[in-house]
């Protein structure tokens, strides 16, 4: 017996239930200050997590990362943990409190882009990618460190970075036949849409048009 | 877990979770938005390969280049009308089932595309978070394509192709009302 009566709806359309409900559930709202009592390794977890900037960033690599060779795969992984780790560091040791949004709008705008048009990135590219984009959501987030344990709340949101690369890959290299791979393009075609309307409101913010 | 609510952390910067479902549902409560989104999916299934994969990966970031000129306050005269006719247009695509060249069939769902993301993204600014607004307003157009693209497929029986030219009937029919309203208005 299923409480959830999911069992009445089989393979991958349950998946796509629990997909769809994921996404309009009204998501809790976390950020510097809620984030602290969590202590410092989830602190810096969730800090990612919730940093919609860097999701999509990320969910884009690895969309493009999937059209691209399987072996670049781990080196991507390791390049986007590397970089949040030192980035968030980084901050934290200068006392940086960086609103770098512009430029993480920018690399969903690149990565967007790349992916909707099933570009065969290489391995310097995904790589050098990776590196960039992790390092400014180190360096976005290392502020939130204030107060925690700089290598915990680092590892915390390295470790998130990782694992978003790590688990989207699983998802778009299992699922690359029918219509697989025009659905990771229309999702890279979302981050790139949303990349454009974040930079555009950051320039208007910047140069006062608003 | 549909109806589950959370209950929402306190925040000092930012209202994420309100900015999402706020952005979700800006084309989801829009008759005008809802309509025509659900017709470009459907049209693009009843044009076939290309378009069912082109018009939905290509609307989300021409709709992107509308909704920059609504953010930065770049003024598009006749909006409301163009998403008017967006209605019109695309119901009697689908209701005629006309089948255009896809650069044709580009165009046509391109210019519209401006005029949906020009409206969306001139609200982006009263938005508590901008960033989570759009991020919930893209992933529902997204969605309304895809639900559109799912009952476009109705397109390949016999009785389904009846039954979505009908639908396509009723959305002009609508946009025609539409059409009244905005020139009145």
């Amino acid at each position: 017996m299923n409480p959830w009566g999911l069992s009445v709806i089989r393979g991958k359309w349950r998946w796509l239930l629990v997909a769809a409900a994921a996404l309009i559930a009204p998501a809790p709202a976390e950020a510097h200050t809620a984030l602290k009592s969590m202590g410092s390794f989830w602190s810096g977890a969730v800090h990612l997590l919730t940093s919609l900037d860097q999701v999509g960033f990320l969910l884009g690599l690895a969309i493009l990362a999937g059209f691209a060779d399987r072996r670049n795969d781990a080196r991507i992984i390791a390049a986007s943990f590397a970089a949040v780790l030192l980035g968030a560091s980084a901050a934290w040791a200068a006392g940086w409190q960086a609103d770098l949004s512009m430029l993480a709008a920018a690399l969903m705008i690149v990565v967007g882009l790349a992916g909707a048009a099933q570009w065969r990135a290489g391995v310097l590219s995904l790589t050098g990618l990776a590196l960039a984009g992790g390092a400014i959501g180190g360096l976005a987030g290392g502020d939130a460190a204030t107060g925690l344990s700089l290598a915990l709340f680092s590892l915390g949101a390295a470790l998130a970075a990782a694992a978003t690369v790590s688990y989207a890959l699983i998802a778009i290299r299992a699922v690359k036949v029918g219509w697989g791979p025009i659905a990771w393009r229309a999702g890279a075609s979302w981050v790139a849409a949303i990349g454009m309307m974040i930079f555009a409101f950051d320039c208007s913010r910047y140069f006062g048009h608003r | 877990m549909l109806g589950a609510a959370p209950p929402a952390f306190a925040h000092i910067t930012s209202d994420m979770g309100g900015g999402v479902a706020a952005g979700f549902l800006h084309p989801l409560t829009g008759f005008d938005h809802l309509l025509a989104m659900v017709s470009v999916g459907i049209w693009g299934a009843q044009l076939g390969l290309p378009s069912i994969w082109l018009l939905p990966i290509a609307f989300p970031l021409i709709m992107a280049i509308g909704a920059v000129f609504g953010v930065i306050g770049v003024p598009l005269p006749g909006t409301e009308i163009l998403i008017a006719l967006s209605v019109l247009t695309l119901g009697a695509m689908v209701a005629l089932k006309q089948r255009l060249p896809v650069a044709a069939a580009l165009l046509v769902v391109g210019i519209f595309a401006v005029a949906h993301g020009h409206a969306h993204g001139a609200e982006m600014p009263n938005a508590a978070d901008a960033l989570s607004f759009t991020v919930g307003f893209v992933v529902a157009t997204g969605l309304l394509h895809a639900t559109g693209i799912v009952i476009g497929l109705l397109d390949r029986s016999p009785g389904g192709a009846v039954a979505l030219r009908a639908c396509g009937l009723f959305v002009g029919l609508v946009g025609c009302y539409f059409v009244y309203e905005s020139v009145g208005a």
